[in-house]
């Protein structure tokens, strides 16, 4: 969401208004749950799963 | 002190202030005035325009647009600047409206402005115009026939609430 402001200012006088304006965009992302995975020391011809 | 000054005394100041009155009304006049605000009108209450991209597979991304209509319902000419920020454009920065004038401002919204597609969530990011504390604003004036002179102006800003000055010059 993006939130800002589209202001009006008023020449000779310090008076002002404003107008809210926002956006959503929507991309197909993933959020992956950690940087990185490490498997550490792993024993040939077996599996770990993380 | 004896009587009789005293009654002069007395005698004395009820003549000065009787001519004082009568200075008073010889001068005496009735002013008509009237302050203006900038008095302007959206299209919209509350005042808000929002915007939603979803992305779409082999669709462009192409800027939106919405129309906001203003109306000038002061009685004097308003002259103004609207200051857009990104993502956001209008086109056109500057107006001038006469009185009961309305115009259309088209406000666009680029929703690749990051150009790095994704979703995502920003904070309130609002513009901030520093003006002079104080401003007066000349808003009538008039010319007597005693050759007295009155200006009023009217004095507006955040920090100071509204009030009228008036300045007599003879």
């Amino acid at each position: 969401m993006v939130r800002n402001k589209l202001a009006v200012v008023y020449h000779d006088n310090p008076h002002k208004d404003a107008v809210d304006m926002s956006a959503e965009i929507n991309f197909p992302n993933l959020t992956l749950s950690a940087p990185s995975i490490s498997f550490g020391s792993v024993l040939n011809d077996t599996t770990k799963v993380r | 002190m004896s009587s009789n000054v005293r009654a002069a005394q007395v005698h004395s100041i009820d003549t000065s202030v009787q001519s004082k009155a009568r200075l008073v009304s010889a001068l005496e006049t009735i002013i008509l005035f009237s302050a203006f605000n900038c008095s302007f009108q959206f299209q919209a209450a509350p005042l808000h325009i929002g915007y939603e991209y979803s992305y779409e597979p082999g669709v462009a991304l192409v800027a939106q647009r919405q129309a906001l209509t203003m109306r000038n319902v002061s009685s004097l000419p308003l002259s103004f600047s609207m200051h857009p920020t990104v993502p956001f454009t209008i086109d056109r920065p500057d107006w001038l409206l006469e009185p009961q004038e309305a115009v259309t401002v088209n406000v666009g919204f680029d929703a690749g402005y990051r150009a790095d597609n994704q979703s995502h969530v920003v904070g309130t990011d609002e513009q901030r115009t520093h003006r002079t504390p104080h401003h007066k604003l000349t808003l009538n004036s008039l010319h007597m026939d005693a050759g007295l002179f009155i200006a009023l102006h009217k004095s507006c800003s955040p920090q100071h609430p509204p009030r009228l000055l008036l300045n007599v010059a003879i």
